[in-house]
């Protein structure tokens, strides 16, 4: 059953998006009706994961702008990160990387999701996201930025 | 780093149960709705479907006609048949004449046009005239045979014009009308006509001859007014449409399946109240033309009830505090006194209920004609429910007001989805605004024929609606 086989990993993406357990719960069954609703236009050319992934993101964000339209937009300039990440290993578990991201402020995390996960260019991101590619531009160094200070080992890697 | 990001592209989430019950939940109410629209759009179209065939058949056979006949007469080349109004009949000859294309029409068999041939051919015979026939007329309802000859010799134009009747008459034009042929034909007049009105028994103008050719006659005018739509008697049978809007006020009856219930099946009925609701019915209909009348269609209602629930276990107090002081000249307090009130008072909880049907009548009935406008009469007839949605709140067993939503474990499930049937009865009045047209207004009381409810619920409820409707029948 599809939801059987995709509702994890598609959980995991709008865990990624969500500020709580509880709102990524909530885009994750928004998500699902609507691929329920248009299953009939999936043609079957691209992956089928794609497909799904592309309609939860699309959602997730719907229901960010719903929810917090501004915050999306807020160019933040000192933010506060919520606790650094201890013990992390050269191998960060999908766990703590969920964390990591989910300490970014909204509008980073997003931008940082859509480009570096999700390979969105910035013109699609602003599109999106309703902001300029420029806003993009900056909320992804800013975001990556923060994600150095919260990782120690983030030094190692290049982003 | 990216590498770690990446993993998170298989990383599977942990979520509740919560998630798929919510998507299932929106995807059952998805079908549902789709279901409803489904029925509703097929049922809708079916109508439509049906009532344009017919209407178009009847139009068809109402209108002006034509037809060839082969004859044995050489001379007679083409006849053409039309059938036209008794109105027209009433005016002069040369309006007929000169007003051929008329509003309405009837139809004719075989033997009536070959009557009429026959006629013809008789009336040249005597005139010894090569004589081509080109158009013969029928008006109806006082049948007129109307013929305009035309001689080859001179080509003089002569209009014969004879009353034609079917049962006693042969149909043939007299030597009278021959005699007015040849001197018309002698005479410098170019046309002669005369008129035997002899009433036309129309029920047995049919059926159709299957070489008469149907053009559909357009004329909006013929629609609605009253021109030659008696017509329309000449058919046993006429189909048309109706639509109509009702006023209706359920009455609601509880009764209790088992002992248990008993004081329950009271709170319901005292607490719930149906409100008068409204309903839009449309469909089509066959009337015969002894009055009686089989119809059917859709019909949608929306009602809603009110819940009015006072909770014994809900206390409200009202507390009065009232401060009396005494104060000096001078303004300074000298003596304060506060008195406090507590009046105890109940909490009323009122709902109100919506439920939503969709509906198929199926109604026979008949009418009286009381004079040539107006008609009443009474119907008889079953309504058969598709669909019920009911949406609000209702008392539970436990005196607990609970949400009504069908198929849902949390909430507690009560009403039947379907309504099964109601027995109607009803009279009506109606108006003859034209032939095509009536308008009328009804009365009736409907039955549900079985509980509403859930047969796993503990009470069985049933209404009884009077319902009062205006509406109009149009007619093909």
């Amino acid at each position: 059953m599809l939801f059987d086989l995709f509702a994890g990993r598609l959980m995991s993406v709008c865990r990624r998006y969500s500020r709580t357990q509880e709102e990524a719960e909530d885009m994750l069954q928004e998500s699902f009706i609507k691929i329920f609703s248009n299953l009939k236009s999936y043609t079957a050319s691209g992956s089928l994961y794609g497909w799904l992934k592309t309609i939860t993101v699309n959602t997730s964000i719907k229901i960010l702008q719903k929810k917090y339209n501004k915050l999306l937009s807020e160019d933040i300039d000192s933010v506060q990160i919520a606790g650094k990440v201890s013990n992390i290993h050269q191998n960060l578990a999908a766990e703590d990387l969920i964390t990591i991201i989910n300490s970014l402020p909204l509008g980073y995390k997003s931008v940082f999701n859509l480009y570096e996960l999700e390979g969105y260019s910035h013109k699609e991101i602003g599109k999106l996201l309703n902001i300029s590619e420029s806003t993009s531009r900056s909320q992804l160094a800013k975001a990556k930025k923060m994600l150095k200070k919260s990782i120690p080992d983030y030094q190692k890697y290049a982003i | 780093m990216m590498e770690e990001f990446k993993k998170l592209d298989t990383y599977e989430s942990r979520f509740t149960d919560q998630v798929w019950a919510g998507v299932s939940q929106h995807l059952e109410q998805q079908r549902k709705q789709k279901r409803t629209r489904r029925i509703f759009y097929l049922g809708a179209s079916s109508v439509l479907l049906f009532t344009a065939l017919v209407g178009y058949a009847t139009l068809s056979t109402d209108s002006t006609q034509s037809a060839k006949f082969d004859s044995p007469t050489s001379h007679i080349e083409e006849t053409i048949v039309k059938f036209n109004s008794a109105k027209v009949l009433k005016s002069n000859i040369d309006k007929v004449e000169t007003n051929q294309t008329l509003n309405h029409s009837i139809v004719a068999d075989q033997d009536v046009v070959n009557h009429t041939v026959g006629s013809l051919e008789n009336a040249i015979s005597e005139s010894n005239e090569t004589i081509t026939i080109d158009k013969v007329s029928i008006t109806t309802g006082e049948a007129l045979l109307q013929t305009s000859l035309q001689t080859q010799d001179s080509e003089q134009e002569v209009i014969v014009s004879k009353a034609f009747d079917r049962e006693s008459n042969s149909g043939k034009i007299s030597h009278n009308s021959a005699d007015q042929i040849s001197q018309s034909k002698n005479s410098s007049s170019d046309r002669v006509g005369f008129v035997d009105h002899i009433p036309l028994n129309l029920n047995e103008i049919e059926p159709i001859s299957p070489l008469v050719k149907l053009k559909p006659n357009t004329s909006i005018r013929s629609l609605f007014f009253k021109e030659g739509c008696n017509l329309l008697e000449a058919s046993p049978f006429k189909t048309y449409v109706w639509s109509q809007i009702s006023a209706f006020a359920p009455i609601s009856q509880h009764s209790a399946r088992n002992n248990e219930s008993m004081d329950y099946s009271s709170v319901r009925q005292s607490t719930e109240k149906v409100l008068i609701s409204p309903e839009l019915g449309f469909g089509i209909g066959v009337k015969s033309k002894s009055g009686y009348f089989l119809e059917s269609g859709f019909q949608l209602a929306y009602f809603r009830e009110r819940l009015g629930y006072v909770d014994p276990e809900t206390i409200n107090v009202q507390t009065i505090i009232t401060t009396d002081s005494t104060f000096t000249t001078s303004g300074v307090e000298v003596t304060t006194d506060t008195t406090i009130i507590q009046i105890p008072g109940s909490r009323e909880v009122i709902n109100y209920n919506s439920h939503r049907t969709v509906s198929i009548p199926v109604v026979l009935g008949f009418d009286k004609q009381i004079n040539t406008s107006f008609s009443i009469g009474g119907k008889i007839g079953t309504i058969f429910n598709l669909f019920k949605e009911s949406d609000g709140r209702i008392l539970d067993e436990d005196m607990v007001i609970r949400d009504i939503i069908h198929n849902e474990g949390s909430s507690v499930e009560v009403y039947k989805t379907r309504l099964t049937a109601q027995i109607l009865l009803g009279s009506q009045f109606r108006y003859h605004f034209s032939p095509r047209l009536d308008v009328y207004v009804s009365a009736d009381v409907r039955m549900t024929a079985q509980s509403i409810t859930l047969d796993s619920y503990d009470l069985n409820q049933r209404f009884t609606s009077p319902v009062l409707s205006a509406g109009m029948r149009y007619f093909f």
